[in-house]
């Protein structure tokens, strides 16, 4: 302890590295399981108490097979359920998760409650009159309070009629009475399976509230509902089997006898499918918070090597007094565990921190590309704290395991003299050379396993393969870089010849420095290089598909939610002046393998007429005419990647006229979605699901007509019918990538903690390698050498690890992009990406490094030349 | 002519201070080769990186051909220790990425003036290492040097900008005794031929004996100095720009 309080800064500084590391890995941790938290609370409030749910998986059905349910002879009640999301003009990007209820059959379900503020109850009698009055509405406190909304206000709604006004009546209180379940319970000896909390993953109920639920839901009559917002048919129906009775049997007896796209099952299934969903998306997210954790690691090791250096003496004088090899190691790894549990303290706290800010951006994200997700609580998982303590004890004892046994092997006699110490890591550079190259051999074939066998996680194994090859290499490269320029310097510059002489004898401790800048650089070359390259392939489609003039569609599809455009809608626009053709699409989801994919429609003809759609086995307007006479379907790439699936093959697609085995005419790019898409003409779909719903509308606009002019004339024209937004080809592109970048920004956080960690790492380093060297800098300056020589001798060097480190950390970063677009890519999400290399941003970085680091070290070099001469050189 | 006069010094501070030098006076004529001796701690080292200016004085007065070490600032003492002194140390006293004629010749590139008295600073350099025998070792490193030779090559470093003054501390520490008196012989002659005045710490009376002059210290305190004439405080010949001694 004494030798922290003496070198507190430093302390300060090995803290803070471990602390950021594990900040970045509990906040991702933190965000990812609030967002399965958030929805699962939300599927408990719309499922209630239900043990069985019939859904549409996003497409609404036929209010008949109510009564088949209801009726069933295992089940005890049941009662429908209309859910749409409904955007509130007045406040941007805001939204209602509209619940349709049947008040009647609704009793025994219900999982909320409507109060007059302050926790009151309301009067059942007042409570039945709300729901069945179409000009209320109950909202939840959260929201009311976020928007400054009260009891008796009015907020505007978007209805397919235009907006409408309703009146806030009551609270909505997200969560069940337990009195009355408890007397439900005594009198029908019905058991909680749902909310039940599952052992593993914590409750989602906190007292009776349903913690962490959208505070976007409200609920409504379902009538209501279902005039108000042109919702037809039923988005779910929930149902209670009899106690005893399994509801796997009475899904089993159902699903038969309800359309091919209609599934009958639990609803916690629901929650796990989105798990699924999204796993690819956290996991991805997790991995990239453990390279911060990795650099973090190499900072514990130089850490300890510090105190090993700095101790030497007292190594010496603990040896000789009869201290056992293994106990001077516990000492050092003891005190590394100190710091490391601080540091994991700190920064489980930060993580937090963290997970606020990083919330908004990852429940946008996952909205965006995954399913309607709105976070307002921060779950903390003790899995993830434990994880936490776990990796960051882990790492700290790995890290300080090999310079603790160095300290506990030095020969005592040379413990207790001072001198120039040895480098030992020149006589194993051939052995380090020869690691990195196996590493590298490793990550091959660690990536061809990964992508032609699985399991699909391998393929992390093959960037920690790559970026400890790299690693590796420090050694060797160094020793060149050093041998190169030895002697090159001397006589027009003898400071770097000196700083030169320097770097190569001190190995052992530059290489963990450039070792950790290598891999917090290859993480920003990696990342930058992969994100660009996907850009630029965007780009590229973006080019091919989007060639419309103008986009219309409702402003729901801001926040994730598809609703349909009014028939009214799509003949204002089709026959709005200039306008010269309309491509008229539609998306749903449907299942296909037991996994959600999207699957969409529009005219092939007419596309194959307007865009330049890409068919990579040949030309589109051959093949999609075929595809829409003859009724086949095309398959995105991501689509044909993840589901093995090529030209030619026969798929069983389930419609709602049933399961009709379809054949794949041909794959195309696409980035709409990671789920997956596959694609059918708009005349098939409309007589297979008997859908005549359309989501958005592409407009094409006569030569001489201007764009601008069809989007005023929309705007006002299709006000009446709600709030739609209506994008320029120019605008929509924007629109395309504020989305692309919204998707990455949680990267870029974790870049900037990896290049702070490794910062840290840098100003470390120095102050080790000015302690190591006080000697020798006491006998440069009774040569002779001023301070200002003393300082530019110790910034050549730091701008060789700085050089060294940014040129190997880019060869790893482009090594590591290689491995994100096409192994870890290609085994999670199947997107096409095609390489394009930064250049700008690449051939700037080393200057940006180089120029960093001797800032940063500046302080030490000051501090190295300002050193007591006599003293340095009495240290013999 | 080097001067010292009440030369204190001490390191630590309140009640765990320990003085090294307790109002050392000493005077050194220019040319004359000294050795200091004394038990461990007697504070003949600090004096010698006081005359060096390597430490500095909490008290006291030193004086280089009259001009006053203890009021250089930062700059004026790297010049000093560039120009004026070339010093020795025990061992360990070379850069170990350097080669021998590289180490030697590393005042003369950080300073960046040309050799007094003439010629480039290579060819200074090889004539001192051929002075010291080591002409045939200019391009090894240290590591493929003897104890003695890796000494050698130290001195020439030392003289390699012709400083009026020497410092050596223990420079046969670390060596045999044949060894020690080759170097001693070599660092007298070689001071002799350059009228370099020399100051060297040694334990060694053999060693010591090889001096003009033996001065023994004890407890910071110079106590046996047989060639002293010291001057008495008042009889100290301060430049004119210098102040009147403090105590």
């Amino acid at each position: 302890m004494r030798y922290f309080a003496r070198h507190g800064v430093q302390t300060l500084l090995n803290v803070l590295g471990v602390a950021l590391g594990i900040t970045v890995f509990v906040s991702i941790q933190i965000v990812n399981y609030s967002a399965i938290r958030s929805f699962r609370a939300s599927v408990d409030v719309v499922a209630g108490r239900a043990n069985l749910e019939v859904t549409g998986d996003g497409l609404r059905f036929d209010e008949a097979l109510y009564p088949l349910v209801r009726n069933h002879p295992d089940v005890e009640s049941a009662t429908p359920l209309v859910e749409v999301v409904v955007p509130l003009p007045d406040y941007k990007g805001e939204y209602l998760q509209v619940m349709g209820v049947d008040v009647f059959s609704n009793a025994p379900l219900r999982t909320y409650e409507l109060t007059e503020g302050s926790d009151r109850a309301v009067d059942p009698s007042r409570a039945l009159e709300f729901l069945s009055d179409p000009n209320q509405i109950g909202l939840t406190e959260p929201l009311c309070r976020r928007l400054g909304l009260k009891i008796g206000d009015e907020i505007r709604v978007s209805t397919p009629r235009g907006p409408r006004k309703l009146r806030i009546a009551f609270m909505l209180r997200l969560g069940h009475d337990r009195s009355k379940e408890a007397q439900r319970e005594q009198s029908q000896g019905v058991t909680d399976q749902v909310l039940e909390p599952d052992p593993a993953e914590g409750s989602t109920s906190d007292g009776d509230m349903v913690v962490g639920a959208d505070e976007h839901l409200t609920v409504m009559d379902i009538a209501t509902v279902q005039d108000l917002f042109a919702a037809q048919g039923l988005s779910r129906i929930l149902a209670i089997v009899r106690p005893g009775y399994s509801p796997d049997k009475v899904a089993a007896d159902l699903q038969p006898r309800t359309p091919a796209n209609v599934f009958v099952r639990p609803p916690d299934r629901r929650g796990q499918k989105i798990e699924r969903m999204v796993g690819a998306f956290q996991l991805n997210l997790t991995a990239l918070s453990l390279v911060s954790l990795l650099v973090g690691a190499f900072l514990i090791y130089n850490t300890v090597a510090t105190a090993v250096v700095r101790r030497r003496t007292e190594i010496g004088v603990l040896r000789s007094l009869g201290m056992t090899p293994s106990q001077v190691r516990r000492i050092f790894l003891a005190e590394a565990m100190l710091q490391g549990i601080a540091g994991v303290v700190v920064g489980i706290g930060l993580g937090v921190l963290l997970a606020g800010q990083l919330i908004g951006v990852v429940s946008k994200t996952i909205s965006m590309h995954y399913i309607l997700v709105s976070i307002q609580h921060l779950f903390i998982s003790p899995w993830a704290v434990a994880a936490a303590v776990g990796l960051g004890c882990f790492g700290v004892l790995v890290a300080a395991w090999y310079p603790a046994t160095e300290a506990s092997r030095v020969p005592i006699v040379q413990a207790l003299h001072t001198g120039f110490l040895r480098e030992k890591s020149l006589r194993h550079t051939r052995a380090w050379f020869w690691g990195g190259v196996g590493m590298l051999i490793a990550a091959f074939v660690v990536a061809q396993v990964s992508l032609h066998q699985g399991p699909a996680w391998l393929s992390f194994g093959s960037a920690l393969f790559m970026l400890l090859g790299v690693a590796f290499f420090v050694p060797p490269v160094c020793l060149a870089v050093a041998n190169l320029l030895r002697g090159r310097g001397f006589y027009c510059n003898v400071l770097l010849d000196i700083a030169v002489g320097h770097f190569g004898r001190s190995l052992h401790r530059n290489s963990i420095t450039i070792a950790a800048l290598v891999t917090a650089i290859a993480m920003v070359v990696g990342i930058s290089t992969m994100i660009f390259s996907f850009r630029k392939s965007v780009e590229v489609w973006l080019n091919q598909s989007i060639q419309a003039d103008v986009f219309l569609s409702p402003a729901s599809t801001l926040v994730g939610v598809r609703m349909p455009i009014p028939t009214e809608v799509i003949e204002i626009a089709r026959h709005a002046p200039g306008v010269t053709a309309a491509d008229l699409y539609r998306e749903i989801r449907i299942q296909f393998r037991g996994q959600t994919v999207k699957l969409a429609t529009f005219d092939f003809t007419q596309a194959v007429r307007l865009t330049s759609l890409t068919v990579n086995e040949g030309p589109a307007e051959v093949i999609l005419p075929r595809a829409a006479k003859e009724g086949q379907i095309l398959v995105s790439e991501s689509f044909s990647r993840k589901m093995k699936v090529r030209s030619g093959d026969v798929l069983p697609i389930l419609t709602t006229t049933g399961q009709r085995m379809l054949t794949v005419a041909g794959t195309f790019p696409d980035y709409t979605s990671e789920m997956g898409l596959i694609i059918v003409d708009l005349a098939k779909y409309r007589e297979w699901w008997r859908d005549d719903t359309i989501n958005s509308i592409a407009l094409y606009a006569e030569r001489n007509a201007s764009a601008q002019a069809i989007q005023d004339y929309l705007r006002e024209k299709v006000a009446p019918y709600g709030e739609f937004t209506i994008f320029s080809n120019l605008a929509l592109r924007f629109l395309v990538f504020k989305i692309f970048d919204q998707t990455f920004s949680v990267t870029y956080v974790l870049q900037t903690v990896g290049i702070v960690i490794s910062a840290l790492g840098i100003v470390l380093n120095l102050s080790i390698l000015v302690n190591e060297r006080r000697r020798e800098i006491g006998l440069l300056r009774a040569a002779g050498a001023s301070r200002q020589q003393v300082v530019r001798i110790i910034l050549w060097e730091t701008a060789l690890i700085a050089a060294v480190g940014a040129f190997l950390g880019i060869a790893a970063g482009m090594g590591l992009a290689a491995i994100l677009s096409y192994v870890i890519n290609m085994s999670y999400f199947g997107w096409t990406i095609k390489w394009a290399t930064p250049w700008l941003f690449i051939s700037l970085l080393p200057l940006w490094v180089v120029l960093a680091s001797v800032i940063a070290a500046w302080i030490p070099a000051r501090q190295a030349s300002g050193m007591n001469i006599a003293k340095a050189v009495k240290q013999e | 002519m080097i001067r010292i006069y009440n030369a204190t010094k001490s390191y630590g501070e309140g009640e765990s201070a320990v003085a090294a030098l307790r109002g050392v006076s000493l005077e050194v004529p220019a040319g004359q080769f000294v050795a200091l001796m004394g038990p461990s701690g007697c504070g003949k080292s600090t004096l010698l990186h006081i005359l060096g200016g390597l430490d500095t004085l909490e008290k006291g007065e030193v004086y280089l051909d009259e001009r006053p070490i203890h009021r250089m600032g930062e700059h004026e003492l790297t010049l000093f220790r560039r120009e004026k002194v070339g010093i020795v140390f025990q061992s360990f006293n070379l850069l170990p990425t350097l080669t021998v004629e590289e180490n030697v010749m590393l005042p003369g590139l950080l300073s960046n003036k040309d050799v007094p008295g003439g010629g480039t600073l290579r060819e200074r350099t090889l004539a001192l290492l051929d002075e010291v025998g080591l002409g045939k070792r200019a391009r090894h490193m240290l590591h493929q040097l003897s104890g003695g030779e890796t000494q050698r090559a130290a001195l020439a470093r030392a003289l390699l900008l012709k400083p009026p003054v020497l410092l050596a501390d223990e420079p046969t520490g670390n060596l045999d005794s044949e060894a020690s008196a080759n170097v001693v012989r070599m660092l007298r002659e070689l001071g002799r031929n350059n009228g370099t005045t020399i100051v060297m710490v040694t334990h060694s009376r053999e060693v010591a004996g090889m001096a003009d002059r033996l001065v023994q210290m004890r407890d910071g305190k110079v106590v046996d100095d047989p060639g002293a004439d010291t001057p008495a405080p008042e009889a100290v010949s301060a430049p004119a720009s210098s102040s009147a001694p403090t105590a």
